[in-house]
C-alpha cells in the first residue's frame, strides 16, 4: 500500500505533519521525489555530522557548466523523511529523474511572462503572493493533506504540466511500482503537491523509454548551505529564519507573533534602539492580529513586517531591515565534514588551467607569464582570455597570480600554485559555483559597498579586465545615478578621470564608456560654479580638477553629445566670478589666455581689478597663484603684468604685505630659477638697480638683515 | 453643482457610504459605521452591491490595511510622508468612511494652543455665571471622544512641543480632565484620532518620543509604477476641472505622459525604461503634477485654444523641478541635455524648455 503525501518543499507544517503520518502509518519504505542519482547524497544527510542547511549540487563538467541545486534545511519534509528512516533504519530512496538525466534537458524556460499558477492561486485568495497565499491557508492549520491535495489539483488545473514534467511523473511511477514490487509493508512516498494527484495510478514510464533517456555526466556533491543562500533560486525559501522558527513552534503557532516581533525588537535594542520596548512589541502585536483578523485568518509574515515596520520602525522599512533581516533570513551555516564533498569552483579552475594551457604553472613554483594583449587579426586571443582568468581569480582573492607590470599591450604575471589556492577556492563556492560567477558576484558585492565615485570607476575597470560585463554595467549605472552631495565637483571629476583611464588601457570599449565619460564631464561642468565656491583648502583639489576636465573637455568634446562651448562658458564665468574662489578663477583666466579666449589687454584690465586695493591681499595673491598654474612663459612675456604687480605690492601696508608673503611665494616657486631671473631683471630694470642685484642680496645693510632674517620666518625665500 | 467649493467626503460620496453599509455582511467594530473591510473598499475600490464604489487612495492597499488596522487598535494613526502623498486626502476619507464624519479637524500651527486641542472658555458666560458646562467651548477633539468619532489632527508637527504634549495624555488616558468642572470626559468607544504631518517641512524627530509612541506611523510613499501614477494624476485633473469648474481641455495623454515621466524619473534617480540611472532630484510629487497640469489647463484655456503645449508645460516645469537652484539647478541641466534632448517626440518641448 503507498500513501502518497503530498508536501511543500521547505515548508515545516509539512514536516510536522509527515513525521505524524508516519509514526501512525509505520511505513516499511521512504521514498522522496527528488533526483535519483541523490539518493546516496540525501542518506549521508542524516549523518549526525552534518548539520543542516546543506544542498545537495549537481554539475556537469562541460564548457558552459550546467548546475542545479536542491537545498534543505531542518524543516525540511525530505530531511524529515530520511531521518525518520535513518532512525527506523528502513530503506530510503529517490525516485524522480536522476540529475544526469535531467540536466540533458534544457533548462525550464524562464516564466513566459503571463502570472504562474501560483500566482493566480494566490491572487484569487486575495492574497499578494503565493508564499503569503500559502503561508495563511495551510501552514497554521487545518486537515493537511486534504488541503494539500486539493491544492495540487487546482494547480494542475490552472497550468496543465509540460511534456517534461509527464515524462518524469511517468519515470516517478516506474520507480514507485518497481520499490512497490519489493513488497514493503507500505510505503510513504514524499512528493510535492503539484505531482501528487498524477502519482496516483497512470501510466509508467516503458522499458524502451527508460532506455533512450539520455544521460550526462555529472558530478554530484552534497555542499554546506546558509540561510542567506537558501532564500535564492527557484527552489529556495525567502524566509528561511521565520520558518524555522514556525518549525520551533510547531505544536503552538499562537506563539509566533510574539515570539518574532521580540526577536525583532530585541536585535533593534542591540542596535542602539531602545524605543523598540516589551510595550512596542505588545502594540505590534495587536497590530499585526488587527490585520489578520480583517482577512479572517490567523497573523501570517506579511503581517508581522507591515507590524514591525509601523510600530517598532515608526513607519520606516529601513529602521527595521536589518533586524526584520536578522529574524526573517538569519545568518544560520550549515556544516558538511569535508570527506563529505568537493569544491565545484575547484573543477572549474582546473578546467580553464588546461583549457588556456596553463598547467606548467600547477607545479607549487613560482613562474612568471608575459600576455602580450594586441589584438592579432586572425588568430585566437588566448592571451586576453588567460588576463581575465587571472583577473577573475583576483577578484576572487584566490592567491594564484600576481601582477607584476600592466599596460595595455602588455601584462607581466608571477604565477603559483599553493595549498591556499585550494582553500581560497573551496571557501569562494559561497560565491558561485564557476570562476566566472563567483567573480562577477564579488564584484558587485564590492560595488555595493563602494561609495565614492571613484571608487566606483575602479571596478568598472576591474570588472573591464575581468572581462565580466554584468558588474562593468552595473558599475556604470551606478556612476550615472550617484547621489548629488557637497563634492560634487570633485569627486564626479576624479571619476571621469579614472574612467578615462580605464579608456587608456582598454580602447575596445570605446563604445560603452565614452557615452558615459560624457555624461560625467557635463555633470562636473554643471557642478563647477557651485563647487568653485569653497575656501583655500579644497581649491587645491579643486584646481587640480578643473585642470583635469579641461583637458577631458579637449579629448571628449563632440557638437552632438558634449558641447565644447558649454565649458567655455564655463570657464569664463568663473574666470569673471568674484564669489569663487580666486585661485579657480586665476585658472580659468589662464585657461582661456592659453585658448585664445581672452588677450593681454584683458588680462592687465582683470590683474587692476583682481590686485586692487579694494579685494584682499589673499584672494589677490590667490588670483595671482590660479593664474600662474598654467603657461608661465607666456605669463612672463605679458606686457605690464610685473609693473603692475610691483605697483600693487608697493601700495601695501606693512601687514598687508607680510600676508601676501606666503601666496606669492606659493607662486614664484613654480617658477624656474632661470624665470625669477627674467622676472628680477625686469624688476630690476624698472626700479634702476643693475640686473643681479634685485635677483638675490648682495651687501646689505644691517637693516636689511634684519627683516630679512623676519622674512625667512615666513619662509619666503 | 453645490454652492460650496468643497464639501466633506461623507457628503460628496455619500451614495457610495450608503450603498457600502447596506451590502454589509460583517458587524463593524463598536462605534465604526461601516466593517473594517467595507472601509478598505471604500478607499480602494470595489463594488457594493452593485454600486460602483470609485477608488479615491490608488497604489499602497497594504499601507491603506494598516491604517484601517491602527484604528481598530487603541492606538492612534500618524501619516507621515513627503508634501503631497494625500495624506490630507486619505486622512479625511478614513474618518468619513468610519465614523461618517471628516470633519472634526484641528489644523496644526505654532500658534496652535492646549485650549484649541482640549477645550476653551466662552468667557463673556465665564466670567458671567462661574466655570458651568455652558461657559465650555468644545474642540472638534473634544467632540469626537464625546461621540465616539474620529478626530483629525493636520499638520502635527508644526505645533511647538508643549501643545503637542497636551495630546499625549490625551491619547494615552483616553479622558480629557476638566478641573475647574470636577469633571472628566472619558472618550466613547469609536473615538481615535488620524494625525498628518509633512516631512520636509519639520522632521517627526521634532516630535517627543513620548508622543510618538502613542501612533502608529504609516509613511505614504510616491506612486509606485508610472502607470498609476498617470492613473492618479489623471483621475484628479478631471475631478479638480468638474469640481473647479475649470474652462479648457483636460491636458491629453501625452502631455500628462510627459509631466509625469519627468516628476517620476527625477524621483526615482532613473529613466522609465530602467535603461539609465540619472541623479535625483528634489521630490516631486503626484500632487506636483496634479497642479502642474491644472495650470497649464487654465493658462491654456486663457491665453491659448485651451489645448495644453508643450510650452504651457515648460512654464510651470521648471519651476516646479528646480527648488533649490544650487543643488536641483545642475541636475536639470544634466536631465534636459542627457534624456529630454535625446527622446523622441520630446523635441518641441526640449526648445521650449531651452528658451531662455
Ligand atoms: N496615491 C494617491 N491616490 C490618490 N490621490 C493621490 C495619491 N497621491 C496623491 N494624490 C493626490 O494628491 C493630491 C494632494 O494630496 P494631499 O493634499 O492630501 O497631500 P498631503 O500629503 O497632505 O500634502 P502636504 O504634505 O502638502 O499637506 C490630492 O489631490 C490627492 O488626490
Ligand atoms: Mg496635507
Amino acid at each position: 500500500m503507498t500513501h502518497i503525501f503530498p508536501v511543500r518543499h521547505l515548508s515545516p507544517r509539512a514536516a510536522h505533519e509527515l513525521l505524524a503520518f508516519c509514526e501512525a502509518a509505520r511505513p516499511g519504505c521512504v521514498l522522496i521525489e527528488a533526483p535519483g542519482d541523490a539518493t546516496d547524497i540525501l542518506r549521508a544527510l542524516a549523518a549526525p555530522e552534518v548539520t543542516p542547511p546543506a544542498a545537495i549540487l549537481a554539475y556537469t563538467d562541460e564548457t558552459l557548466t550546467r548546475s542545479f541545486t536542491l537545498p534543505l534545511a531542518e524543516y525540511s519534509p525530505e530531511y524529515a523523511a530520511v531521518r525518520f528512516a535513518a532512525e527506523r533504519g528502513i530503506p530510503m530512496e529517490c525516485v524522480d529523474l536522476p540529475f544526469s538525466a535531467a540536466l540533458a534537458f534544457p533548462p525550464p524556460s524562464a516564466e513566459n511572462g503571463g502570472p504562474s499558477a501560483y500566482d493566480l492561486c494566490a491572487r484569487a485568495a486575495g492574497e499578494a503572493d503565493f508564499d503569503t497565499y500559502f503561508e495563511a491557508c495551510f501552514e497554521h492549520g487545518g486537515d493537511y493533506r486534504a488541503a494539500m491535495t486539493a491544492l495540487g489539483e487546482t494547480l494542475r488545473a490552472l497550468a496543465p504540466p509540460d511534456e517534461y514534467t509527464l515524462m518524469r511523473e511517468r519515470y516517478m511511477r516506474r520507480r514507485v511500482r518497481a520499490a512497490e514490487a519489493r513488497g514493503y509493508p507500505g510505503i510513504v512516498l514524499v512528493c510535492g503537491a503539484w505531482h501528487a494527484p498524477a502519482l496516483d495510478g497512470g501510466e509508467a514510464m516503458s522499458d524502451m523509454e527508460y532506455q533512450g533517456l539520455p544521460h550526462v555526466e555529472c558530478a554530484l556533491t552534497l555542499i554546506p548551505g546558509s540561510y542567506p543562500k537558501l532564500t535564492g533560486g527557484s527552489a529556495g525559501n525567502r524566509s528561511p529564519g521565520y520558518h524555522e522558527l514556525l518549525w520551533k513552534h510547531r505544536h503552538d503557532r499562537s506563539a509566533v507573533p510574539a515570539a518574532f516581533l521580540s526577536g525583532v525588537a530585541s536585535h533593534l535594542r542591540e542596535e542602539g534602539r531602545l524605543e523598540a520596548s516589551a510595550a512596542a512589541v505588545a502594540d505590534a502585536v495587536t497590530l499585526a492580529r488587527a490585520l489578520a483578523s480583517m482577512r479572517g485568518r490567523p497573523p501570517v509574515l506579511e503581517d508581522l513586517r507591515g507590524a514591525a515596520v509601523t510600530v517598532l520602525g515608526r513607519g520606516r522599512r529601513e529602521a527595521v531591515a536589518d533586524a526584520l533581516r536578522a529574524m526573517e533570513i538569519g545568518e544560520k551555516t550549515g556544516s558538511v565534514p569535508p570527506a563529505l564533498w568537493r569544491s565545484p569552483l575547484q573543477d572549474d579552475f582546473l578546467r580553464h588551467i588546461r583549457r588556456l594551457k596553463l598547467t606548467r604553472f600547477l607545479t607549487g613554483e613560482s613562474a612568471a607569464l608575459a600576455l602580450d594583449l594586441r589584438a592579432v587579426p586572425g588568430s585566437e586571443p588566448l592571451a586576453r582570455r588567460r588576463s581575465a582568468f587571472l583577473h577573475r581569480l583576483r577578484a576572487l582573492e584566490v592567491p594564484f597570480a600576481v601582477p607584476e607590470t600592466a599596460s595595455p599591450s602588455r601584462e607581466l604575471w608571477t604565477l603559483r600554485c599553493t595549498p591556499e589556492t585550494d582553500i581560497a577556492l573551496t571557501e569562494a563556492v559561497t560565491r558561485g559555483v564557476t570562476v566566472e560567477a563567483a567573480a562577477a558576484a564579488a564584484l558587485e558585492a564590492a560595488l555595493a559597498e563602494a561609495g565614492r565615485p571613484a571608487e566606483i570607476a575602479g571596478i568598472a575597470g576591474q570588472a573591464l579586465r575581468c572581462d565580466l560585463s554584468a558588474p562593468f554595467a552595473a558599475a556604470c549605472g551606478a556612476l550615472g545615478g550617484a547621489p548629488a552631495h557637497s563634492d560634487d565637483f570633485t569627486d564626479t571629476v576624479y571619476a571621469a578621470d579614472a574612467l578615462d583611464r580605464v579608456l587608456q588601457t582598454a580602447p575596445h570599449k570605446h563604445e560603452a564608456l565614452t557615452p558615459l565619460l560624457r555624461r560625467l564631464c557635463l555633470r562636473a561642468c554643471l557642478a563647477l560654479p557651485a563647487g568653485s565656491r569653497c575656501g583655500d583648502a579644497r581649491a587645491v583639489p579643486a584646481a587640480a580638477c578643473v585642470q583635469t576636465l579641461h583637458r577631458l573637455y579637449e579629448r571628449y568634446a563632440d557638437p552632438e553629445e558634449l558641447d565644447a562651448a558649454r565649458w567655455r562658458g564655463a570657464l569664463g564665468r568663473l574666470a569673471e566670478s568674484t564669489e569663487a574662489n580666486p585661485r579657480l578663477s586665476g585658472l580659468a583666466f589662464a585657461l582661456r589666455l592659453e585658448r585664445g579666449g581672452t588677450d593681454a589687454d584683458a588680462l592687465a584690465e582683470e590683474i587692476y581689478r583682481r590686485l586692487s586695493p579694494a579685494s584682499s591681499v589673499e584672494r589677490a595673491a590667490g588670483w595671482l597663484d590660479g593664474l600662474a598654474s598654467r603657461n608661465r612663459r607666456a605669463l612672463l612675456e605679458t606686457p605690464g603684468l610685473w609693473e603692475r604687480l610691483d605697483d600693487a605690492l608697493a601700495g601695501l601696508d606693512e601687514d598687508r604685505f607680510r600676508r601676501a608673503l606666503v601666496p606669492l611665494r606659493r607662486m614664484f616657486a613654480g617658477f624656474s630659477a632661470r624665470d625669477r631671473r627674467d622676472i628680477a631683471a625686469r624688476l630690476a630694470a624698472r626700479w634702476g638697480l643693475v640686473s643681479g642685484e634685485a635677483a638675490g642680496p648682495a651687501e646689505l645693510s644691517r637693516e636689511e638683515r634684519e627683516t630679512l632674517a623676519e622674512l625667512r620666518e615666513l619662509e619666503f625665500f | 453643482m453645490s454652492e460650496f467649493i468643497r464639501l466633506p467626503a461623507e457628503e460628496l460620496y455619500r451614495a457610495e457610504l450608503d450603498a457600502l453599509k447596506k451590502a454589509e455582511t460583517e458587524t463593524p467594530p463598536r462605534g465604526w459605521r461601516l466593517s473594517p473591510r467595507s472601509v478598505l473598499t471604500y478607499i480602494t475600490g470595489g463594488q457594493a452591491g452593485g454600486t460602483n464604489i470609485t477608488p479615491k487612495y490608488i497604489g499602497h492597499t497594504r499601507l491603506v490595511e494598516i491604517a484601517i488596522a491602527t484604528l481598530m487598535t487603541d492606538r492612534a494613526l500618524l501619516l507621515l510622508g513627503e508634501p503631497g502623498t494625500a495624506k490630507t486626502w486619505l486622512s479625511e476619507h478614513l474618518a468619513a468612511a468610519v465614523c461618517g464624519d471628516s470633519t472634526l479637524l484641528v489644523q496644526g500651527t505654532t500658534g496652535t494652543t492646549e485650549d484649541m486641542i482640549k477645550y476653551g472658555w466662552n468667557y463673556a458666560a465665564l466670567i458671567a455665571s462661574g466655570p458651568s458646562p455652558d461657559a465650555l467651548v468644545k474642540t472638534p477633539l473634544y467632540r469626537a471622544m464625546e461621540e465616539g468619532r474620529i478626530a483629525r489632527f493636520e499638520e502635527l508637527t508644526r505645533c511647538l512641543p508643549e501643545t503637542q504634549d497636551a495630546l499625549v495624555s490625551l491619547l494615552s488616558e483616553k479622558c480629557i480632565a476638566i478641573p475647574e468642572l470636577s469633571a472628566e470626559l472619558r472618550a466613547e468607544r469609536g473615538f481615535s484620532l488620524i494625525a498628518t504631518a509633512n516631512t520636509r517641512d519639520r522632521g517627526v524627530n521634532e516630535m517627543s518620543a513620548a508622543l510618538q509612541r502613542r501612533f502608529n506611523i504609516v509613511r505614504l510613499p510616491a506612486p509606485e509604477t508610472p502607470e498609476i501614477e498617470t492613473e492618479i494624476v489623471t483621475l484628479r485633473v478631471r475631478q479638480l476641472k468638474d469640481s473647479l469648474e475649470l474652462p479648457g481641455e483636460p491636458p491629453d495623454a501625452a502631455a500628462t505622459a510627459k509631466t509625469v515621466t519627468i516628476l517620476r524619473e527625477l524621483r526615482e534617480g532613473r529613466t522609465l525604461d530602467g535603461k539609465e540611472t540619472l541623479r535625483s532630484s528634489s521630490f516631486c510629487s503626484a500632487a506636483e503634477a496634479i497642479s502642474l497640469l491644472t495650470g497649464a489647463m487654465a493658462h491654456a484655456a486663457g491665453f491659448g485654444d485651451g489645448r495644453v503645449t508643450d510650452a504651457h508645460l515648460a512654464a510651470g516645469l521648471t519651476g516646479t523641478v528646480v527648488k533649490d537652484p544650487e543643488t536641483d539647478g545642475p541636475l536639470w541641466q544634466e536631465y534636459l541635455e542627457n534624456v529630454v534632448r535625446k527622446r523622441a517626440g520630446w523635441e518641441g518641448l526640449y526648445t521650449e524648455l531651452m528658451k531662455p
